[in-house]
């Protein structure tokens, strides 16, 4: 099959890159309307950055048919009614993943494949939940490096200092007190190249992030103040009550690069906070889940299945790393992809 | 004495016209450059809501006495924004003591003059602005102390905490401990979540034994990431102390008229740890006596510890709201803060 992939600026992101590669490794054509010269990307080995990809066919027109348009890093109102136009004549699949993406809107004719996708306030229209997932490179990486070195029994907390990171500094005042307790916090800062290896020698990472919302339509003066355009805030759903709270911008390279190298992933509950990734991993199996009501009884969970099995981390680290192959490898996420345009009678 | 308020338009914060009143009271003579016409505040009862009072004076040029300028209106989190008001000032200074208050919500990223004197709301010991800064409370006007006195009734108070939370973004605080406290609490308690407006709100107050009254959001010492200090304004995040490792967060904007208007009309109020956080209101109440306190790594200890004194005393909540009423009329009435005021600007040798 063909796929055409639509790039504005040159610039791709590291998920789109993911399933150029997929989709490439399934043995699919890729047109690009311009060739990208830069993938966003804070991954350890973000795709393309070992292989020029010269299976990428570049043509001056669109073809017919499906167009790809990853518009992660160039949302404009400009660009919106372009594709509005587009989608006219075609079928115009958005890839945007965003930190934004829960407030961006979109016309009601796209098909929206977006990060952080949280099933409990969706935004309006045809959306779909797609992970950051991996590259070609970083998983040939990972199979290059000894996975089975002797892993400290020490839990990475690697986060740069950052605004609007509200999960992370909420978990820094209740979590980490009770957790350092019982296990070591790595709290050094590493680059790349060497967080690759701090994720091959500790037994767990923290890999959370995000803020929260709570639905601001329920407070009818905010919508009268000026600069309030409500269509950023175009749920499906509705709050019913000021005690409400959802988790947006939460996923990142880290928890992927994490159950890549095999180091137990400590993360929000998948389920419980409606965070959906496409192919979420099992709480306890293949992540150690965080419940925001239960971070007292946290620590003292973990030690007790630490006691029961002193590998109890590593397994869940080693199952981590299955279940993010299995399910996040670039022909895993076209796999998916390609079920769900098939489904939706798209292509 | 003459204490001169010193405003770039007709607006006033909240605290400096409660100053204001307080400073009155206590005898002084309050000269202004503007008239205020308004007052900003999102409390139940703002002072002069009943009319700008005469003993404000407005005159051309302040002769004698401390000035006060109240900038809370005047810079946001863009430094350039004020820089010309704060240039100003800094030319000021060097005829004339003078002191600076500063309430805005943005506060904890404001920088100032070194030789300014800045009271400011949103004092966190634990990493606060360089200079010579100095925390102030919210406080009380004139008008909600007498309009509480007349309202407060011995009804019996419902055992129902009041969560009267508007909606709204950068609330990091209020919405963790919504998937945190909340959940663990209303396995006991009565949660009320229904909204009201100021009007309605002192009704809730009155009849409820508990009010939720945290607010904020959380901040980490960005200069620990080298890629984002570079970029941003240094002045901005120019603290007098530096965290040590990316695991600490403070507690900034945390404080706003809920807290002192839930312990005047004697609810007991339900916020963040002052000391645990670091957080400073010039007078803070004591924890378990004049409020709940609420630490985020004791979520789900806090509602079994609520329910255990309970037990031990069912008035128990009545009574936190009770000292609560006291320890706000003592500490944060128009008179109480004048009075700390003065005591400070007399340390500081500026009067």
């Amino acid at each position: 099959m063909i796929f055409n992939f639509y790039i504005l600026s040159g610039r791709l992101h590291h998920t789109t890159a993911c399933l150029i590669e997929g989709l490439h490794e399934l043995g699919h054509q890729i047109n690009v309307n311009q060739l990208p010269n830069l993938v966003g990307s804070n991954g350890i080995c973000p795709p393309f950055s070992k292989y020029a990809p010269d299976y990428i066919q570049q043509t001056s027109q669109p073809n017919p048919g499906l167009i790809i348009v990853d518009n992660s890093l160039d949302w404009s109102e400009e660009l919106s009614n372009f594709l509005g136009k587009l989608s006219e004549t075609n079928h115009v699949v958005i890839i945007n993943m965003n930190d934004f993406a829960n407030y961006l809107p979109h016309p009601e004719n796209f098909y929206v494949f977006q990060g952080h996708y949280n099933k409990m306030m969706p935004r309006k229209g045809k959306t779909f939940p797609m992970a950051y997932g991996l590259s070609k490179e970083i998983i040939e990486l990972s199979d290059n490096l000894n996975l089975n070195l002797v892993r400290e029994p020490s839990i990475i907390h690697n986060f740069r200092p950052n605004e609007n990171q509200i999960v992370r500094h909420a978990l820094m005042l209740s979590l980490l007190p009770k957790l350092e307790k019982y296990y070591s916090i790595n709290t050094l800062m590493t680059e790349p190249p060497e967080f690759a290896q701090q994720l091959l020698t500790h037994q767990a990472v923290f890999c959370y992030s995000g803020h929260f919302y709570s639905d601001v339509r329920l407070h009818r003066n905010f919508f009268n103040e000026e600069n309030n355009d409500d269509r950023y805030y175009d749920f499906q759903t509705c709050a019913k009550k000021n005690s409400e709270s959802v988790i947006f911008r939460f996923d990142s390279f880290r928890l992927y690069e994490a159950a890549l190298f095999g180091a137990a992933p400590i993360t929000l509950h998948f389920e419980k906070y409606g965070l959906e990734t496409g192919a979420n991993p099992r709480p306890w199996i293949e992540y150690i889940p965080v419940e925001f009501d239960k971070i007292e009884s946290l620590p003292l969970e973990i030690a007790s299945r630490v006691k029961e099995d002193p590998d109890f981390l590593i397994k869940v680290g080693q199952n981590a790393r299955r279940w993010v192959i299995e399910n996040h490898s670039p022909v895993a996420a076209a796999q998916r992809f390609i079920r769900k345009l098939e489904e939706l009678k798209i292509y | 004495m003459r204490f001169n308020f010193l405003t770039s338009s007709s607006k006033l914060q909240h605290t400096a016209a409660c100053l204001m009143q307080g400073l009155h009271q206590l005898g002084h003579e309050i000269n202004t450059n503007h008239r205020p016409a308004i007052v900003t505040c999102n409390g139940i009862y703002p002072p002069f809501s009943d009319g700008i009072p005469s003993y404000v004076q407005e005159v051309d040029q302040f002769k004698d006495g401390l000035i006060i300028a109240d900038i809370s209106e005047d810079i946001s989190n863009n430094q350039s924004a004020g820089a010309a008001r704060l240039n100003e000032l800094n030319k000021l200074s060097e005829i004339r003591n003078f002191v600076l208050i500063n309430m805005n919500d943005s506060v904890n990223f404001h920088s100032y003059p070194p030789q300014a004197h800045v009271f400011h709301g949103h004092y966190n010991s634990l990493l606060p602005r360089k200079g010579k800064t100095y925390p102030m409370g919210f406080g009380l006007s004139d008008e909600i102390i007498t309009f509480a006195k007349n309202s407060i009734n011995h009804k019996p108070r419902k055992l129902s905490f009041v969560h009267n939370f508007r909606p709204s973004e950068r609330q990091g605080v209020r919405q963790t401990l919504m998937l945190s406290l909340l959940p663990n609490l209303e396995k006991y308690f009565n949660i009320d979540t229904s909204f009201t407006q100021p009007a309605d709100y002192p009704n809730q107050l009155i009849s409820n034994q508990a009010v939720f009254c945290y607010g904020g959001n959380l901040y980490t010492d960005i200069r620990l990431n080298s890629k984002l200090a570079a970029s941003s304004g240094s002045e901005i995040f120019d603290f007098a102390v530096r965290s040590n490792a990316n695991r600490e967060a403070v507690v900034f904007r945390f404080d706003s008229w809920r807290l002192y208007e839930a312990a005047l009309f004697g609810a007991a109020p339900i916020t963040l740890h002052f000391e645990k956080y670091g957080l400073e209101t010039g007078a803070n109440p004591r924890p378990w006596i004049e409020y709940i306190p609420v630490e985020f790594d004791k979520i789900e200890s806090l509602p079994l510890e609520i329910a255990s004194r309970l037990k031990e005393d069912p008035d128990f909540l009545i009574k936190v709201g009770q000292n609560a009423r006291r320890w706000v009329l003592d500490n944060h009435s128009p008179v109480a803060t004048a009075q700390r005021f003065i005591r400070k600007v007399q340390e500081l040798k500026l009067i």
